[in-house]
């Protein structure tokens, strides 16, 4: 178990660093950098200047191992439109998408179960129909369709929520700590909403398919026929065995889960690493854009990992 | 009895046609497919068939935003443009491009998947680690950082991109399978027999890798037409006055309160056709199951077993 | 359009007979003004500044020696109102100017304005490595001397009629001691330029890109505080900027989309304020091929296609549907709220017959599809415009078809904005769609239409060159006679016209929205925020965000 467990983490650094460096590539070679793009009206030779000091006129390869280093010292490059070092601008962002992305996830899965048991136990009968074709119809809408009609919604109809913004713009420093916290909540529940309904559509199919392969029907019957209450043996057999392919399918969801936050936080004008993303990317801040991707990938990684440590935890049949 | 070519050939032409019938079988299934073709069609001839162009303004000042009448069924755009005609083209591009980007990263995946689960080993190991690192790089971010740093892409970039992004599901079912078919007798006995590799991922495996291959493809479709029309409300896509469906829909999205028609018709279209090729998918996942092509083997992993039959969402 | 023209008299009626000072109702200073921004605010260090919301901030940050007054003349110093300066002697030779700086100016940190300072802020304009934008404009000003620590002298190469204005309108006054140490080619990476440190009536509190800026009233100013306490800008799209206005969220909006311009009518917390804005934009039209500079147009360095493109236009229909009925139709190369503007000059008539035969004589004939093609080379070519703006975008389109009928096929090129301006900075675009803000003075002209503009120092990004042109406009801007001045200015518009460098789109006319609780001071022509600080939100009408008081808003983590 140690063992494999040191393997998994080793292949995990090796797969980080592929990602590190298919982003920096694939960024740096893009045509100009930082300093063509600004300033037009500063000379030639300044711009040259600065390039040498930020180091893009080396070759590629050598940028690259810079970059490497600057990453093991804890650095992440210079975001020339925020005048601050990219380090920084992560610290502020990243624990912002976490704790959208995590909310969103949460919810997503416990309503994922909660909904395919229901459905699976339920087979064929009204609800499953229903929420069924609901859910499918959901699942069919292109990524940020439902952060867009919600935010229309809200903007033009329903004012209740607030359709921008991290906090207040105005009022956020001096309300009382609870009335900030609240302020913080409302601003979240729509990007938290928009987020979990992208995902909860795929979840609960998978979580539905799964269950009916594993939670066999005749089990079902039997306990029915048996009058066992059902709710409680079935769910608490039913929750088991949804566990184990949710865990597995965290893995797989996270990147799905990651770049929809990028146009929910794009619809709402949430700042966290989408948007930040997204505003660095007009305005060819190389550096911050390399630290998102790179970012966004280790998280990933990591949440395979940990997906892949919590399956074997719990599936006897997946330890060798 | 059962593994070898020639049985393995019989049977798979007569569940050929089992399967077909059981899939006809499901009503939702007819609707897709019945919906699909009548997109097809309507994108073919919709275009020629229908008066007025799809590019043509009629008339700027009076009529911009015309509710739909019996001239114009759809209503105009704020450009006066005659929107039955808009979507119509609109069909083409984006059944166009979902065809297309699916149909690359399908043969992108299968031919990875076959590669590495016939070879296993270390080629196997490194790819996979590959694979898990392509599949870590969030999509979509991945593509709008490329489509905006990059500038100018073009439609064809833009598919290729999308399909260059989207194989990586695939890749791993169709190496799941190969790896269980590796050790089936007549894949050894062509081994055997010294066949050169390419023939025996091309003629042996491949058929057999067939039923996650036609599934992906298809909920591959509606999955690209999403995606696509998720691009084009950051503005990446087609430049005007052509438009996939997405670039529609968000041309007249600001009007919704007013001029309704002008984002309803193309976003309908969207949904309508997301659902029937997803409808499809699922029903053709349903009659494909594996187990029946393969009769006499031992039931895979349970891990694997859910993820060869039920694909997850591809949307990353 | 009438309409709009009695709108725009107006104001400037209002503005020229109203005194901005003391005839406003007192009530006790407070209040919150909320402005939803559209895109962020790029830069706000003076020498940097190029976008209108960067220069908002600057200006409310930061003084200038003298202000000028509503009626933008731009001759002599008289219509000037003192700033940091409190008066200002000229040398007998008129070739500089003493300007005796207020003794009770100070720096938002308490440190006293001081010469020293101006001389600082005019080597930080016109340093190479630091390329401001505003140095060409500076070029008369051969330097600045301290003759004592409140009196700096500016010395000038010639005595001519905008000479004054040239020193008040476009050198802000910067702390030397705040920025001095950084060396001039470190300035455009240094987080110092993020923390601005100025004179005027607001101070810099916050600045969080993407999220919000927050400028706090600086109570010790030597002017007198503002009758408001804070101003946050929030960068927003459209659409949240429009619920946020009709909600009572935000207070101002500059460019309220026009389509929804009626639901402003019966809104309880907004209303429709049309601010006229000194601009115009136009589809300027590249003489010399993008990748080769010197090389002529195949299609665009014949003056007769470019004037039948001109003629194929109908640019009444397009105001009207991109506009609606807010909306002012472009006559040249100038705004029309500008004083030489002329509005009886000939542009080219939208007649599609003549342009057809004008086309046909210049060799651009008709194919079996439609499209014209002349030896082999189809009318065909990329039209460039940046996605940032819906109106340009807009534009384009409806262009497009204008051309599809003439028989050009145009392909619409979007980009960011990021990478329009260094493409048309370097010619590297066929035909695309820009617009021209100017400031008050004809001279201005000079930057976009004159041989001296053209290179990186101006912004005659289509290397547009006549002789007679450049000749009439340099009179214009020497001569002290204002009939003379518009006299030659019109000429030189003719003339410019006449060449047609460009199709003449629309003018600047933005549909503002305001809350219904302000009482706003007279609108400036050129800036709308040029009063900001006599904004006031009487007692009654305040709502929770006003009564904040003058908390310093330490940013939250």
């Amino acid at each position: 178990m140690r063992r494999r467990l040191a393997a998994r983490l080793w292949q995990s650094l090796v797969v980080v660093l592929i990602v590190t460096t298919i982003s920096f590539v694939l960024i740096r070679v893009a045509p100009g950098d930082p300093f063509s793009y600004e300033f037009t009206t500063v000379s030639p030779a300044i711009q040259a200047q600065w390039r040498h000091q930020f180091g893009y006129d080396r070759p590629i390869p050598e940028q690259f191992v810079r970059y490497l280093a600057s990453i093991a010292r804890g650095e992440f490059g210079y975001s020339v439109m925020r005048r601050e070092p990219v380090a920084a601008v992560l610290a502020e962002v990243v624990p912002r998408t976490l704790l959208l992305t995590g909310l969103s996830l949460a919810l997503s899965l416990v309503l994922g179960i909660i909904i395919g048991v229901l459905q699976a136990t339920h087979r064929d009968g009204w609800f499953d129909r229903v929420s069924s074709g609901f859910l499918l119809t959901l699942y069919s809408l292109p990524d940020f369709w439902g952060a867009m009609m919600i935010a229309f919604v809200f903007a033009y109809w329903w004012q209740l929520l607030p359709t921008a913004g991290l906090v207040d713009p105005a009022l956020h420093e001096f309300m009382a700590p609870w009335p900030a916290a609240v302020d913080r909540l409302r601003h979240l529940v729509l990007p938290v909403a928009s987020l979990t309904l992208l995902s909860m559509a795929g979840i609960t199919r998978f979580q539905r398919a799964a269950l009916l392969e594993i939670l066999p029907a005749d089990y079902i019957r039997t306990a029915r026929a048996k009058g066992v209450a059902e709710s409680a043996v079935v769910w608490r057999h039913a929750l088991r065995t949804a566990l184990a392919p949710m865990i597995v399918l965290l893995g797989v969801m996270l990147p799905a889960l990651l770049g929809g936050a990028l146009f929910v936080e794009r619809v709402f004008q949430w700042p966290g690493m989408g948007y930040t993303a997204a505003l660095a990317i007009d305005a060819h801040d190389y550096d911050v854009v390399t630290a998102v991707v790179v970012v966004g990938s280790v998280m990933v990684v990591v949440g395979n990992l940990v997906a892949d440590v919590l399956h074997a935890a719990i599936d006897p049949r997946v330890r060798e | 009895m059962c593994c070898t070519l020639q049985s393995i050939r019989e049977s798979v032409s007569n569940a050929s046609r089992a399967l077909w019938r059981r899939l006809l079988a499901q009503r939702a299934a007819r609707w897709a497919l019945a919906i699909i073709v009548l997109l097809v069609v309507a994108a073919l001839v919709g275009p020629p068939l229908r008066a007025t162009s799809c590019v043509e303004q009629l008339d700027i000042v009076r009529l911009m935003n015309a509710p739909p009448s019996w001239a114009h069924p759809f209503g105009t755009d704020r450009f006066s443009r005659d929107l039955l005609a808009r979507v119509l083209c609109g069909a083409r591009i984006s059944l166009a491009v979902g065809a297309l980007a699916a149909l690359l990263a399908t043969t992108l995946g299968t031919a990875y998947g076959l590669v590495a689960g016939y070879f296993g080993g270390r080629v196997d190991a490194a790819m996979m680690r590959l694979l898990d690192a392509f599949m870590s790089i969030p999509r979509v971010l991945l593509l709008v950082a490329v489509l905006t740093v990059w500038a100018h892409v073009p439609l064809s970039g833009v598919i290729v991109l999308i399909g260059a992004t989207g194989w990586f599901s695939v890749s791993r079912l169709v190496r799941a399978e190969v790896m269980t078919l590796r050790e089936s007798e007549f894949i050894v006995a062509a081994r055997a027999l010294g066949a050169p590799v390419p023939r025996i991922l091309w003629r042996h495996l491949l058929p057999n890798v067939a039923a996650p291959v036609v599934v992906s493809a298809t909920l591959g479709v509606g999955n690209v037409i999403a995606l696509e029309a998720g691009l084009a409300y950051l503005g990446i896509g087609a430049p005007p006055p052509t438009a996939s469906w997405g670039a529609i829909f968000f041309a007249g999205i600001d009007l919704f309160a007013g001029a309704w028609w002008a984002a309803l018709f193309p976003g309908l279209a969207i949904v309508i056709t997301v659902l029937a090729f997803n409808v499809l998918g699922d029903a053709l996942r349903d009659v494909l199951d594996p187990r029946q092509l393969h009769l006499a083997r031992p039931l895979p992993d349970p891990t694997l077993a859910i993820l060869s039959t039920r694909q997850p969402p591809e949307n990353g | 359009m009438r309409n709009s023209a009695l709108l725009i008299a107006a104001v400037v009626l209002l503005a020229a007979c109203t005194d901005t000072k003391g005839s406003r109702a007192t009530s006790a200073p407070g209040g919150t003004l909320v402005v939803a921004i559209g895109g962020d605010v790029a830069e706000a260090f003076p020498p940097f500044v190029g976008d209108e919301n960067g220069r908002m901030v600057q200006d409310l940050v930061f003084d200038r020696l003298a202000e000028i007054d509503s009626s933008l003349a731009t001759l002599g110093d008289k219509t000037f109102a003192p700033r940091l300066a409190r008066r200002w002697t000229w040398a007998p030779d008129s070739l500089s100017i003493a300007f005796d700086i207020d003794p009770r100016a100070r720096w938002h940190d308490g440190k006293p304005v001081t010469a020293s300072d101006v001389r600082y802020s005019f080597r930080v304009f016109t340093d190479s490595s630091v390329g401001s934008p505003v140095a060409s404009l500076l070029t008369n000003i051969d330097s600045v001397s301290v003759r004592d620590s409140s009196t700096a002298v500016v010395w000038f190469k010639r005595h001519i009629a905008e000479q004054f204005y040239d020193v008040a309108y476009q050198l802000v006054i910067l702390p030397e001691h705040v920025y001095g140490s950084i060396p001039m080619d470190q300035l455009h990476t240094s987080e110092a330029t993020h923390r601005l440190v100025g004179s005027g009536q607001f101070r810099f509190s916050e600045w969080k890109p993407g999220e919000r800026v927050v400028l706090l009233a600086d109570t010790a100013n030597y002017r007198g505080r503002p009758k408001v306490d804070r101003l946050v800008m929030t960068p927003v799209d459209v659409t949240t900027g429009e619920s946020q206005l009709l909600t009572g969220q935000a207070d101002f909006m500059e460019a309220f989309p026009t389509d929804h311009v009626d639901k402003l009518a019966s809104n309880p917390n907004a209303r429709l304020l049309a601010v006229p804005k000194l601009g115009y934009t136009f589809m300027g039209m590249n003489p010399y091929e993008p990748n080769r500079k010197n090389v002529a147009h195949p299609i665009f360095s014949d003056r007769r296609v470019r004037r039948a493109l001109s003629m194929a236009v109908d640019r009444e229909g397009l105001l009207r549907n991109v506009f609606g009925t807010n909306g002012r139709l472009g006559h040249g190369p100038f705004p029309m709220g500008l004083g030489v503007a002329d509005s009886t000059l000939r542009v080219p008539p939208y007649d599609t017959t003549a342009a057809a035969a004008l086309l046909d004589s210049a060799g651009w004939r008709r194919g079996t599809n439609g499209m014209r093609s002349k030896a082999g080379r189809p009318l065909r070519f990329p039209l460039l415009v940046f996605n940032t703006s819906v109106r340009n975008q807009r534009y384009a389109e409806l262009l497009q078809e204008q051309f599809r009928r003439a028989g050009a096929q145009v392909d619409i090129d979007r980009v960011a904005p990021s990478v329009f301006f260094p493409r048309v900075y370097d010619g590297k675009f066929d035909a695309m769609i820009s617009s021209f803000g100017t400031d008050p003075s004809p001279g201005g002209a000079r930057q976009n239409w004159a041989t001296s503009g053209i290179g990186p120092q101006g912004q005659n990004f289509l290397r547009y060159s006549n002789p007679r042109v450049d000749a009439l406009l340099d009179s214009a801007t020497y001569s002290f006679d204002p009939t003379k001045r518009k006299a030659y200015a019109s000429s030189a518009f003719q003339q410019i016209i006449d060449d047609v460098p460009a199709i003449w789109l629309f003018d600047f006319n933005f549909t503002a929205a305001v809350n219904r609780r302000i009482d706003l001071a007279p609108i400036r022509l050129d800036e709308w925020w040029a009063n900001l600080a006599d904004w006031s939100i009487p007692t009654d009408k305040r709502i929770e965000r006003d009564r904040i008081g003058l908390a310093s808003a330490a940013p939250k983590p």
